[in-house]
């Protein structure tokens, strides 16, 4: 006689490998002691196949025998997305055990209060149910697991930390632009970098190459797989499947999620499988469309609207000291050793806009790559040559970033789109910004040629008003965000849906505002208090 | 000062091992040089191309912009991109209608500097030859390493920045 017996139910499914993902299977597995399993859609990426010390001219004569390094990147050509010109928003995804965090920026930013009290201010949207120290602990304990380099020069928009590491000496070119700005009264701190300048926890320190976007090939910088997932795994509590590429999230009888549709990325076998519990953090784009498609969790409507990143632009140039000297190893630990925290509520001065910005400086000093500034020089021969070795050692690069406001309109659809090769609804991103981003940018750019014209720079031409195009930060939140009120919001301040209790979405779509910072560390922090919490309810048997 | 870090590179260089537990050994094999074959253009093509990129990114006491075969890294683009292909040929055509390459050293000087201040076509096709050959050129150990002095994407055990007291 043939007994079937019953497919196994899962204490928890969470669906993402990425900083999300990893967090919440790490501290569930790890801290928790409860059973995982994780739904990813690529596979892992091999350290050891990273081109991270492949020289330029190296890389040419690889390229030409026929190599590549790994694609980490997926291509949007076997997940497409819908985006119209003229407002194309740039959509980068990795599919892939650790998703972004392989090839991550690293900036690690912590919000403040200027941050999660900005809505409730202002009175834009709705507010953040949370407040900085409801995520400081959490912020606290990130740090101290994963390695922060950083200083301890906080300001009011940028909370301090105990647990930075030491941070990597500044370059020439970022002296002259912190003495600059702060003649204008711009602080300038220490970038804070998810990369450990001291061995920690098991992971080596930098060497401070500066090829952190190839992938790193020691792990010094924090990536889900090595950091969380790894040692996830070794507890024998996570389980990890890996091309799965979710389709739907399933719901019970009793208004409960009751397991996953995924398909095989490279066989397109469906399968389902059952979980008491479902995590989402498939990033903000992927993790939308899981839920439209999936049509649960959206008595408020609120679902895939409110897209928001931020707006940035680049302003470049030379130091006039700079000129002529000696080129320097200017690697560190990869993008700018500097940062410009927001400093626009400090002065006391009204603006005619709501929110705010600061500034990055990654390329600044001698790097592998002349750019184009090379190109607009003028002539040829013995004097072209001259003129750029002359300027290399000096270029200094400044990248602003400012929130762009929550707005309705902008947002993630799966209505009437084609369909992936699976059968399932491909995404359509709407992105627009506003007269108030418009009105930031004025301040952004008044800002940077400030200092720029402070050390006597000389300027690389730039078109004042141009912008990158949308989703060049690859910070997309908002779409399932989080708020108090049912009606408003998808999640509770836990991550945890509103209409169905046992899912709970923790990547950047349940952010309430983008603000002008990096989120990763946040990202980090809200997924491992949401999985603290939903830990908690298991024991005592709430969910 | 900079031989500080000069000095600290090469620690560093000694201490890799023991900074990474990768194997790198397969560098060497895979980054010999490719014997150099034009795969696009032709030979007349190739000469008069070696001889703009010269012009353009001359030798001094450095090498130039031939001595670093940046006009195969133009045949590698022109190879992999066939709209590009075209249009450089198409380029390459019109240059050669210009008598360039059997004019003499000063004469090429003179119709370089020509199309470089010029608008319209000869601009453009300037523009694109000094475009490319800036983009092979800084990408190759001459251009980069040994005429701009960049000595990274290496190990070392500490990076401590600017210590120039004059830029405090």
């Amino acid at each position: 006689m043939y007994t079937q017996s019953a497919p196994e139910v899962h204490d928890v499914i969470v669906i993402g490998s990425g900083a999300a993902g990893g967090m919440t299977a790490w501290n569930l597995a790890v801290n928790h002691g409860i059973k995982v399993l994780m739904l990813d859609a690529g596979t892992r990426f091999r350290r050891e196949e990273f081109w991270t010390h492949v020289k330029p001219w190296q890389w040419r004569e690889r390229i030409e025998k026929g190599l590549a390094p790994p694609r980490i990147q997926l291509d949007p050509k076997e997940q497409p997305y819908l985006s119209k010109e003229p407002n194309r928003f740039d959509l980068i995804r990795v599919w892939g055990r650790g998703g972004k965090t392989n090839i991550w920026g690293r900036v690690a930013l912590r919000y403040s209060d200027l941050d999660f009290e900005g809505p409730a201010r202002d009175g834009w949207e709705i507010p953040w149910p949370i407040r900085y120290k409801d995520i400081a602990p959490y912020y606290d304990k990130v740090e101290q697991e994963i390695g922060v380099c950083g200083g301890d020069d906080d300001t009011d928009s940028l909370p301090g930390s105990r647990y930075h590491q030491p941070p990597p000496g500044f370059r020439c070119g970022e002296r002259f632009l912190k003495r600059s700005a702060e003649k204008l009264g711009i602080k300038i701190v220490n970038q804070r970098k998810a990369v450990n300048t001291q061995p920690k926890n098991g992971h080596n320190a930098c060497h401070y190459c500066g090829a952190c976007g190839r992938g790193c090939d020691v792990s010094a910088f924090f990536n889900s797989t090595d950091y969380l997932l790894d040692p996830a795994e070794k507890t024998g509590k996570l389980k990890i499947v890996d091309n799965a590429v979710v389709a739907h999230i399933l719901l019970g009888d009793n208004g409960l999620a009751k397991g996953v549709r995924y398909f095989d990325r490279y066989t397109g076998a469906e399968r389902i499988v059952y979980g008491k519990r479902i995590v989402l953090g498939a990033s903000c784009v992927d993790s939308t469309r899981i839920l439209l498609n999936s049509k649960i969790g959206n008595s408020s409507g609120v679902i895939g609207n409110y897209l928001c990143e931020q707006v940035r632009f680049h302003v470049t140039g030379f130091v006039p000291e700079l000129m002529g000297t000696k080129a320097m190893n200017d690697d560190g630990v990869g993008g700018e050793h500097i940062y410009l925290p927001r400093y626009n509520a400090r002065d006391g001065r009204k603006r005619d806009y709501l929110r705010g910005f600061g500034s990055q400086f990654w390329s600044t000093g001698s790097h592998a790559s002349v750019g184009n500034w090379a190109k607009q020089l003028d002539g040829f021969g013995v004097d072209l040559k001259t003129q750029i070795k002359r300027r290399y050692p000096a270029f200094v690069a400044m990248h602003p970033y400012g929130e762009v406001l929550p707005y309705k309109h902008n947002r993630v659809s799966v209505t009437g789109t084609p369909k992936d090769r699976y059968g399932i609804p491909i995404s359509r991103i709407e992105y627009s910004i506003g007269e108030n981003e418009r009105k930031m940018l004025n301040e952004m750019y008044d800002m940077a040629e400030s200092i720029f014209k402070g050390m006597n720079a000389e300027i690389i031409p730039f078109e004042r008003g141009a912008i990158d195009p949308f989703g060049s930060a690859i910070h997309e939140h908002g779409t399932c965000r989080m708020g108090d009120d049912p009606k408003r919001s998808a999640l509770n301040k836990f991550n945890q849906m509103h209409d169905v209790r046992n899912v709970f979405v923790v990547d950047g779509s349940s952010f309430t505002t983008a603000s002008e910072k990096n989120p990763t560390l946040t990202i980090l922090a809200l997924s491992w208090r949401a999985s603290d919490y939903l830990a908690e309810q298991m024991r005592t048997g709430d969910l | 000062m900079s031989s500080r870090r000069d000095l600290l590179q090469i620690g560093a260089a000694v201490a890799a091992a023991s900074v990474s537990a990768q194997d790198h050994s397969h560098d060497a094999k895979d980054t010999a040089p490719s014997p150099k074959t034009a795969r696009f253009f032709k030979p007349a093509e190739m000469s008069l191309l070696a001889v703009i990129v010269e012009h353009i990114l001359p030798r001094t006491a450095t090498p130039g912009a031939a001595d670093a075969n940046v006009h195969y890294y133009i045949d590698w683009q022109c190879h992999t991109s066939a709209q590009r292909g075209a249009q450089i040929r198409k380029d390459l055509s019109w240059i050669a209608r210009q008598k360039f390459a059997k004019a003499s050293h000063a004469e090429q000087v003179r119709l370089l500097t020509g199309w470089s201040k010029a608008s319209g076509e000869p601009a453009r096709i300037f523009q694109s030859f000094k475009d490319l050959t800036i983009d092979g050129y800084y990408g190759t150990r001459e251009g980069l390493q040994m005429e701009l002095g960049w000595n990274a994407n290496t190990f070392l055990r500490e990076f401590k920045g600017c210590t120039h007291k004059e830029h405090a």
